[in-house]
Formats: C-alpha cells, structure tokens, sequence
C-alpha cells in the first residue's frame, strides 16, 4: 500500500560521487563540475566548477570547491553544459 | 581548524570598524559589542545608504550615538582605512 | 576536539592559509588568502579585493585589512 521509494535521495547523492553533476541554485546561477562529496545539510564539493549565471559562462575554476547547501535547489547527476 | 573568525571581532573592540550590510548599505563605528550571531552595537557612527534615484546614485548619511544593528543583515566587517 | 570526516569538513581543514574565493550571495566576489572559518562558515581574509562576479569586471575595492565574511552570506568558497 505505501508508495514510499526504496531509494533515498541521499544515495542517489552519494552514487553520483566522481561524477560530474549541474548544481541548480535558487536563482539564475548554476555550477558543473565533478562531485567529490557532501554533508548532512547538503553542502556539496565539487571539484574544476564552472559557474554560470542566467545560461551564460561567468568563471571556470580549477581545484575544489565548497557550495552552501543553502541555496541549492536542484542536483542533476551527469549534468548538462548550459547550451550554448 | 585555527582561530574562529569572530576573534577577528574581539580584536577590534573598542576601535572603529567598517560594517557592509546585505542591502546597499555601509557603517563605521566604534565596535562595544557583538555576540555570535554577529548582532553589533556600534557608537559614534556613521551610517550611508546607497539608492537609485530616477536613474542616478543618490548617498544619504546618518549618525549616530549608538546604534544596534541586527546580525542578519550583516555580511562583511573590517577595520576602515581612513578616518 | 572532534573530527570531521565530512567532504566538507576535511576540504574547510585543507583551505586554510590558501588563496581562495568566496562568493556572498549578493553575487560580490571576494579574492584574498583565507585566514580561519567556523562551523557557521564565518571567513576571515586577508589581502582581498572585491569584485563583481568576475575579476574581469574590474575591483571595486581592496582591504588593507583583515576581513570577516559572514557565514550565512557565503555562497560557495573555493581553491583559487
């Protein structure tokens, strides 16, 4: 009778550890890079990010980076390049 | 992991100190107070607001014996350059 | 004094005295060697410059000082 999934979210999170992953975020500002890791509160690391705000290109990085779970609306394991 | 970052704060008691707010906002003041969630109380301050007037930047300045300001809305503290 | 074994505690160890980034919500770019941080990923910098999302969109300004980001603000920091 209950419909609840099998799969926790949080897994779907940790399966999708070295790969690469689009971060969406409240606004109009999205991240691409390779997930390394998260925490509890969906904090997430990312490493070699490219940040984009409104589907235009604004910074690439190189190492790790630390995004606050606090504005993250969206995680989409493998990721999609914002088109060009 | 090394010093907390509110001993940045501790440090400046009793000197004056630049407040950023989120909005368009700025204070310089002399730091009596702060508590963790970065609630100040400022004297001798000076507070400047940034707006957008028909277009233009318009600056407005207020003072103040003491002033409260809530943590909320702070986002960067500083010791000011020129006084 | 307890470890964290999280990806986000073990990367917030490995940051520390390092150029990095730190972006506030307000979209305002922060560059400068990071001095400490906290739990509520409160920052302290030094030598920062301060841009508008980019650093190709120029500085507005550069602190002398150290500075203190608010954690609640910080949108991401990262290696530079």
């Amino acid at each position: 009778m209950s419909s609840v999934s099998e799969i926790l979210p949080l897994e779907v999170i940790d399966k999708t550890i070295g790969q690469e992953v689009t971060i969406l975020l409240k606004d109009y500002r999205e991240f691409f890079g390779t997930l390394v890791g998260f925490d509890d509160y969906v904090n997430v690391v990312i490493e070699n990010a490219v940040e984009y705000l409104e589907d235009q290109e604004i910074k690439r990085f190189q190492g790790k980076m630390l995004l606050t779970g606090n504005n993250i609306a969206m995680l989409i394991p493998g990721g999609k390049p914002a088109s060009n | 992991m090394s010093d907390t970052p509110l001993d940045l704060l501790k440090l400046n008691l009793d000197e004056r100190v630049y407040v950023k707010l989120r909005d368009a906002r700025e204070l310089v003041g002399t730091l009596q107070a702060f508590d963790s969630h970065c609630n100040i109380v400022l004297s001798d301050s000076k507070e400047t607001i940034y707006e957008l007037v028909e277009g233009d930047l318009k600056t407005t300045e207020r003072f103040s014996e003491m002033i409260f300001v809530r943590g909320g809305l702070v986002a960067l503290v500083t010791t000011p350059e020129d006084e | 004094m307890e470890s964290k074994a999280t990806a986000s505690g073990s990367f917030l160890e490995n940051i520390i005295g390092k150029p990095v980034y730190v972006k506030l919500f307000s979209g305002i770019l922060y560059q400068g060697k990071l001095e400490s941080i906290d739990g509520f990923m409160n920052v302290t910098m030094s030598q920062v410059s301060e841009h508008y999302e980019a650093e190709e969109n120029g500085t507005l300004h550069k602190y002398p000082s150290e500075v203190f980001l608010r954690g609640s603000q910080v949108l991401y920091i990262s290696e530079k």
